[in-house]
């Protein structure tokens, strides 16, 4: 195991670099200028060009993909051209904040959506399964950002039951503080996965050996949580595992919503700037979640399936 | 036991996160309990909602208007506007006492307040900081965006600790608006030693105002402490707290709840409608009027041509436009290409709807059939979008095509400063002083001449230098009714600025207009 691990982690060393390549050049390909946006757009053009040159953009774009290199392998990413802050420390700040709203997102989502997938699968064509489904269906064409509307406004305007803003101070405000836009982003979560574990199921209910375990008296309860279920979660863990990224860009919404500080806002706040220090600083950390995630994705398969564990 | 150590791993995880989140919040988390109670832990808390982040704190280059009400009550400025107003009739002084312009108007001397004490203990101010302060912005190494405020002035002369004289090249009458420190003025005075220092945002930006900066954190929240020793007398408020809240829905849900006390508003009928029903809200609609404009760049054949520039501007319904989407006491028509608030308005009239003489003037220039533009880009942006798309629909009905292309502001303002769009629909805070906003525009050394117009160039030299006040507004009307003859810009609607507070906050003045967008915050702003 520790050997596949570290043969994983030798591979994701090219994809990262790749990334980053892309990154690094995509970035100085969008049209608008850092200073001109640090400046305002009627700064002279002595203003732009002095600005220009403090910033280093005017250095040869190759030396500035080497300088930025080193730097990342020092663990540096720079100052922030706007506002002169250190890229790693607003790292620091703000990806705790997403990394916590996105486990108990998925928390939420598997704690909803996995049992309700069961009940729909089992259930097939009754009226759960058809209620449930249509639940699912709307929770996938809800946009994020509608729903956590809604959730603000029943949850902290019409009920006033949770906080609409904020972080909250100590653990038990902190927890107060991410319950709703957990939860919220944790329904989005699970009406894919409802659909994603029904398919599954009942993909798995229909082989030979689950026939078989009926056949030899095995009790239903059993036939579905040791065999059935066991079997269908590798897609669905696959499929929590590819969430991750769009997690991201959801909590960019919800944290917009719910005003609560992290790599999302971060990220989009860099791209209307056009702080290319602070956005490759979230598009690497956005890079490596992804690379850990599939990791431990790959990781958990072998726990749930022992057949695909690595020799 | 592999299975709990995989929950013991993912416990584990959520744990870290927990205690990390704990670690780096724990100076910046928002404190929102639902309450109605203005003070927190016993200290008046006055919290604000900042529709964006504001991206640079240091005076001499805020730009957007979250940053210049994050700066407004750190530093003060030689001149201010009077608490409440924004018109170059009401500037007093700030930190200077009296000011004086020599007979040919080439010298202005300040005479500078004594015993004004700077944040964190960095003692008295004096002549040199202002010396220091807008060299600072007249140097071209430093790239301040406000150098070309100071683009006549020519020495800086400090003959004592509380006397200041600006040396100008030219008279510059309007030379007040420079150096007031509300919204777009040059006049911030900072500390060369905090300016200097290698410390961070809260070490640097040191100033005299009524509040001192607390925490700075870009993205989040800007904290202000009050400045007990400010030369206006003690601040009633402890605090003032702006968190960034991006969403106007999260921010209406704050106020409502009492979660903040203050924010910018939304200028959209709806909006207001809802928000006027909250018996805890006040709603004011204030000026400096957000002015919007058609612009016709005369450098694209065959805009050069004022046949289609008038045959365009006539087929455009811009009062059923204004009238779809504002109330009528919140945006007005303009009446001149100035709005009735800037110094020198002069009222000369207005573009007639008329869609059958549209299609006259377009077959007298040689388009009978109708003509196509080049491609223009428009920025993604609410107001924008509706005002672009009733303006392609209306000329389409007289046989006028302008494709547009949606962008983010960022690659729409360097088209738009650049001279690239054919067309643009744009809107901008009004200067306060006419000649100021009229230069800005439409001479062809403005640097926000979008029509690309030189034609008024001499007159607008003229009005500028004139000393002579009757004179001088004479030559501002000459010059409106000329810039409005042109038909390079429709003056389409001056709109007011939405201001909602909760019913606790007491800003110590009369609120009628502000160039910060939100009322800004003295040492007489209050919690009741």
């Amino acid at each position: 195991m520790i050997k596949f691990i570290i043969r994983r982690l030798l591979i994701a060393i090219p994809t990262i670099l790749l990334t980053i390549t892309i990154i690094f050049f995509g970035l100085r390909i969008l049209p608008g200028d850092p200073a001109v946006a640090m400046l305002g757009p009627e700064a002279s053009p002595e203003a732009v060009e002095a600005l220009r040159e403090q910033m280093g953009l005017n250095e040869p774009l190759i030396q500035q993909y080497l300088a930025f290199l080193m730097d990342i392998v020092q663990g540096d990413f720079g100052d922030s051209l706007i506002s002169g802050q250190s890229v790693s420390t607003q790292l620091f700040t703000n990806f705790p904040n997403t990394l916590l709203l996105a486990f108990t997102s998925i928390f939420f989502g598997c704690l909803i959506g996995i049992p309700l997938g069961i009940v729909s699968a089992r259930k097939r064509d009754t009226v759960p399964d058809s209620s449930i489904r249509i639940v699912a269906l709307l929770g996938i064409s809800v946009p994020p950002f509608l729903f956590g509307i809604f959730m603000i406004l029943i949850f902290s305007l019409m009920f006033p039951i949770f906080p609409s803003m904020g972080t909250g101070e100590g653990f038990w405000g902190q927890l107060y503080h991410l319950l709703l836009p957990s939860i919220t982003l944790g329904l989005i979560l699970s009406a894919a996965l409802i659909r994603f574990t029904r398919s599954s199921m009942l993909d798995e209910i229909n082989r030979e050996y689950i026939r078989t375990a009926r056949a030899k008296g095995v009790p239903e309860k059993l036939v579905i949580y040791k065999h059935v279920l066991r079997n269908s979660l590798i897609p669905v863990v696959t499929m929590i595992g590819l969430y991750i990224t769009s997690l991201l860009s959801g909590a960019v919404l919800i944290e917009t919503i719910f005003t609560r500080p992290g790599l999302g806002t971060l990220a989009i706040d860099a791209i209307t700037n056009r702080d290319f220090p602070v956005l490759q600083g979230c598009l690497v950390l956005f890079t490596l979640v992804v690379q850990i995630v599939n990791l431990l994705v790959d990781i958990s398969y072998s726990f749930i399936d022992p057949k695909i564990r690595p020799s | 036991m592999k299975k709990n150590r995989v929950k013991l791993l993912l416990f584990l995880l959520l744990c870290c996160a927990f205690v990390a989140a704990g670690c780096t919040n724990e100076e910046s988390g928002t404190e929102t309990a639902a309450n109605d109670d203005s003070t927190t832990g016993g200290e008046k808390v006055l919290r604000v909602g900042l529709a964006s982040s504001p991206g640079n704190i240091d005076p001499h280059f805020a730009t957007t208007h979250v940053e210049l009400e994050a700066t407004q009550p750190i530093f003060n400025g030689l001149l201010r506007f009077q608490p409440g107003t924004a018109s170059f009739e009401t500037i007093e002084g700030d930190l200077a006492e009296s000011w004086e312009v020599s007979e040919d108007g080439l010298a202005w001397t300040f005479k500078l307040r004594k015993g004004v004490q700077w944040h964190k203990g960095y003692g008295e101010f004096t002549s040199a900081d202002v010396k220091y302060s807008f060299e600072r912005i007249m140097d071209p190494e430093v790239g301040s965006i406000q150098r070309s405020l100071f683009k006549y002035v020519k020495e800086i002369e400090t003959p004592d600790d509380y006397t200041v004289v600006l040396h100008l090249t030219q008279p510059y009458p309007s030379l007040p608006v420079s150096l007031v420190i509300d919204g777009m003025g040059a006049g911030a005075i900072v500390k060369k030693e905090a300016i200097e220092s290698e410390g961070d945002a809260e070490d640097k930006f040191v100033g005299t105002g009524p509040f001192a900066l607390e925490t700075y954190t870009p993205g989040e929240k800007v904290i202000l402490t009050k400045h007990e020793a400010y030369f206006r007398g003690e601040p009633k408020l402890d605090k003032i707290e702006m968190t960034v809240m991006r969403d106007l829905t999260a921010r209406e849900v704050a106020l409502v709840n009492g979660d903040i006390h203050m924010t910018i508003g939304d200028g959209d009928k709806l909006w207001i409608e809802r928000m006027s029903k909250e018996k805890d809200l006040i709603i004011e609609k204030t000026g400096s009027y957000l002015v919007s404009y058609f612009h016709m760049n005369v450098e694209f054949p065959p805009l050069d041509d004022i046949r289609v520039r008038k045959a365009i501007a006539h087929a455009i319904d811009f009062d059923s436009f204004r009238l779809s989407l504002y109330d009528e006491d919140i945006a007005v028509p303009l009446t001149s290409v100035l709005a009735d608030d800037a110094y020198g308005h002069a009222e000369i009239g207005r573009v007639e709807y008329n869609p059958e003489l549209s299609k006259k003037l377009l077959a007298e220039a040689g388009y009978p059939n109708g003509l196509k533009l080049p491609k223009t880009v428009t920025p993604n942006v609410d107001s924008y979008i509706r005002a672009n798309s009733f303006i392609q629909e209306q000329l389409r009905q007289v046989g006028i095509e302008i494709p547009m292309e949606q962008v983010d502001l960022p690659t729409w303002i360097p088209a738009i400063y650049g001279g690239k769009n054919p067309v643009n629909y744009q809107s901008s805070l009004a200067r306060a002083h006419g000649i100021v906003h009229l230069n800005r525009i439409w001479h062809s050394e403005g640097s926000a001449n979008f029509p690309r117009y030189g034609g008024s160039d001499e007159l607008l030299e003229r009005a500028e230098v004139e000393m002579d006040k009757e004179k001088a507004l004479e030559l501002y009307k000459q010059a409106q009714q000329e810039i409005f003859d042109a038909y390079v810009s429709i003056p389409v609607l001056a709109s007011k600025q939405i201001n909602v507070r909760r019913k606790e906050v007491d800003l110590g003045y009369d609120l009628k207009a502000t160039w910060n967008y939100v009322a800004p915050k003295y040492e007489t702003t209050d919690l009741k």
